[in-house]
């Protein structure tokens, strides 16, 4: 396993949003909506899974979508997912979380 | 790549031109290290559909911008300054000749600054620079311009203390002021009488029209103080003074004079007073009642600047002691004829009154002139005290005299030298010197380092995001300044004060009087520091040296620069 997060709901339920559908790219506002989880505090948890490896990030292609700038894109990596799912399903065991959007 | 699931509704009609702005300024704002997170956070902005989804936006990346400045200043703390965190670059790889960057970390550098202000601030540090400061500017000796006197005479608007007011008419150059501030002290605290003493020659800078002081404050001098000789030869200087300036006068035309005293000897008024100086029970010049007041103004008021007891100590009215030479001389000269025709005990009691009046001068004056002319004045009558004393058979008051006589020969280091003259003194004369010599080179130090560091800094932060292989010499010179003045600043301070601390405790001691308190000539010696030097090194003071030595200064940067020019044009050749 990678080296451990710090665990709180915040990180948990991002780490639900970003396992619920996991090879998809991802973009900040909607992992924001999907969690409930505020600009000040996703941005953060999202530089931190990048920096620990947990997170691969990419730009869009400029163009994809007119008058508007390129955004950022985020995904597991694959071996982050493994991490991922043990750190959910301890936390729902210890009984600190439970899902929110199915099983992930 | 798979595109994301979200899709973007049309931006809110109101969050059209003020939102970009804001985002755009913060991601303009946003550490450069991570401002691609902060272009992720703005490129989302389109996305949020209501004002009310878009402001709480714009606040979350506004706080994660300053989260991420935060880090960015801690992580700096340990950091060289300049160094770019993006660039990569290290000090053991390849490096050009003139690529050297600072080494020292941030935090280092910033604690010893701090810990630098921090000594600097300190009371005595202040003390040693100010008293430095004053010698080389027109403060020296004009208490008016000292921030202490100032402070004094604003409590004095609103409070009239006498014993304040007794200080500043003290510290006043301006006679008409002293005048008033002492008759106003002496009308609200009569004990502060001793006052007229101190008026009793104005004008005060200007020696050659100095008239004594007028009959009714004279008056008023010897009601107050009746058993004391002082006033008794204030009434004299008074009588002497036509005499004394005719003599002065005769001898600057290069003429010979007899002794002023001989004329005088036949003046009763003279005569009469002298006699009633040198039978009077005391002789107090009032030292200790300067001290005192400068101790009680200080511990009153909270304001202990020992300048201030170093000039009245140093400008205080001195007793004219050629006065009390004239008159001694007379007695001997009445003593050994009296001695000729063979009355002995009339010369024996002449030569007593010369002794007793010089043993209470020396014992009473306090100040060091004092004892000096004492015993220089005693030492003639003693001497001439033991034979006759021996030839009428009276052993014991031989035997006192004897005592007084050898008691004085102990003491014939004279006291006065140690005021100014300590080439006499050399071991504490170096001591001093040394001492003013480091804190005058730690000052320059000081001095040179702030600046220099202030520029190398800010041209080391200018470039920070130069390449090494596009720096120069100045980015060389610049980095060993930022790497080494941090220390030198340190190393000036503490040298600073660890130099002038034992004088200051030594002033600071005085002030504060009591057990502990050291003598008025260890004060004095102590207050000399920092503005005593070396011999050698006295050219400081001398304008002409000044010159020179900035001069030279100027000399060497100019060289420096046109070396740069020179070797910019080689390189660019």
């Amino acid at each position: 396993m990678g080296r451990r997060l710090r665990i709180s709901p915040q990180t948990l339920a991002l780490l639900e949003a970003l396992l619920h559908k996991p090879t998809t790219w991802h973009h900040g506002y909607a992992l924001s909506q999907q969690t409930s989880v505020a600009s000040g505090t996703l941005y953060p948890i999202l530089m931190r899974l990048e920096k620990l490896r947990w997170l691969e990030t990419s730009w869009e292609q400029p163009g994809t979508a007119a008058g508007r700038p390129p955004r950022h894109l985020y995904r597991l990596t694959s071996e982050a997912r493994g991490w991922a799912r043990e750190e959910l399903a301890d936390a729902q065991q210890r009984r600190i979380w439970k899902p929110a959007l199915g099983n992930a | 790549m798979a595109m994301p699931t979200n899709t973007i509704p049309n931006p809110p009609k109101l969050n059209r031109r003020i939102a970009p702005t804001v985002a755009r300024a913060i991601v303009r704002l946003w550490p450069q290290q991570t401002r691609a997170w902060g272009q992720a956070f703005a490129a989302e902005l389109p996305a949020a559909e209501s004002t009310g989804a878009t402001i709480p936006w714009l606040i979350g990346g506004l706080t994660v911008m300053l989260r991420e400045w935060c880090k960015h200043a801690w992580r700096s703390f340990f950091r060289p300054i300049g160094a770019n965190p993006n660039a990569g670059e290290s000090a053991g790889a390849f490096t050009q000749r003139y690529s050297r960057t600072p080494r020292m970390p941030l935090w280092l550098m910033l604690a010893l600054t701090f810990s630098s202000a921090v000594i600097l601030l300190h009371p005595e540090v202040r003390q040693s620079l100010r008293k430095l400061r004053s010698e080389y500017s027109r403060s020296k000796w004009r208490p008016e311009q000292w921030s202490s006197v100032k402070e004094l005479r604003a409590i004095s608007k609103s409070n009239r203390d006498p014993q304040l007011l007794a200080l500043l008419s003290m510290l006043s150059d301006n006679d008409e002021e002293r005048l008033r501030l002492s008759d106003e002290a002496i009308r609200k605290d009569p004990s502060l009488t001793w006052l007229d003493y101190e008026q009793s020659l104005l004008p005060l800078n200007d020696f050659n029209n100095q008239k004594c002081l007028p009959q009714e404050r004279l008056e008023r001098l010897r009601k107050w103080d009746p058993e004391n000789s002082v006033p008794h030869l204030l009434v004299a200087e008074i009588i002497a003074k036509p005499a004394r300036t005719d003599a002065f006068d005769a001898l600057m035309r290069g003429k010979t004079v007899p002794a002023w005293e001989q004329g005088l000897a036949s003046n009763s008024l003279w005569t009469s007073e002298m006699h009633a100086a040198f039978t009077a029970p005391k002789y107090d010049s009032y030292t200790s009642q300067g001290i005192e007041l400068v101790r009680t103004v200080s511990s009153r008021f909270s304001i202990h600047d020992p300048e201030i007891a170093l000039y009245v100590l140093t400008t205080r009215r001195v007793m004219q002691f050629d006065l009390l030479r004239g008159y001694a001389a007379v007695l001997m000269d009445r003593a050994a004829a009296l001695q000729a025709t063979g009355d002995t005990n009339e010369a024996i009691a002449t030569y007593t009154e010369i002794l007793h009046f010089t043993q209470r001068m020396s014992l009473d004056g306090k100040g060091p002139s004092e004892q000096y002319f004492g015993q220089e004045i005693g030492e003639k009558a003693a001497i001439k005290l033991v034979p006759l004393y021996d030839s009428l058979d009276r052993t014991e008051e031989a035997s006192l005299v004897r005592f007084q006589l050898e008691k004085w020969t102990a003491e014939h280091d004279p006291k006065i030298m140690r005021y100014v003259p300590l080439h006499y003194r050399q071991s504490q004369w170096n001591s001093l010197a040394w001492s003013g010599l480091i804190i005058h080179s730690a000052a320059l130090v000081l001095l040179i380092v702030f600046p220099i560091t202030s520029i190398a800094l800010t041209f080391i932060f200018r470039r920070r995001w130069t390449p090494l292989a596009q720096r120069g010499l100045s980015d060389f010179w610049a980095s060993i300044c930022a790497d080494s003045a941090p220390w030198l600043l340190f190393a000036s301070s503490v040298l600073l004060y660890l130099t002038y601390h034992p004088y200051a405790k030594l002033c600071s001691a005085f002030l504060k009087g009591g057990d502990g308190s050291p003598n008025i000539e260890t004060f004095v010696a102590a207050s000399m520091v920092p503005n005593v030097v070396p011999d050698y090194a006295e050219l400081i003071y001398d304008p002409y040296s000044q010159w020179v030595g900035i001069t030279a200064a100027l000399c060497l940067l100019l060289t420096f620069f046109f070396w740069r020019m020179i070797l910019r044009s080689k390189s660019a050749a």
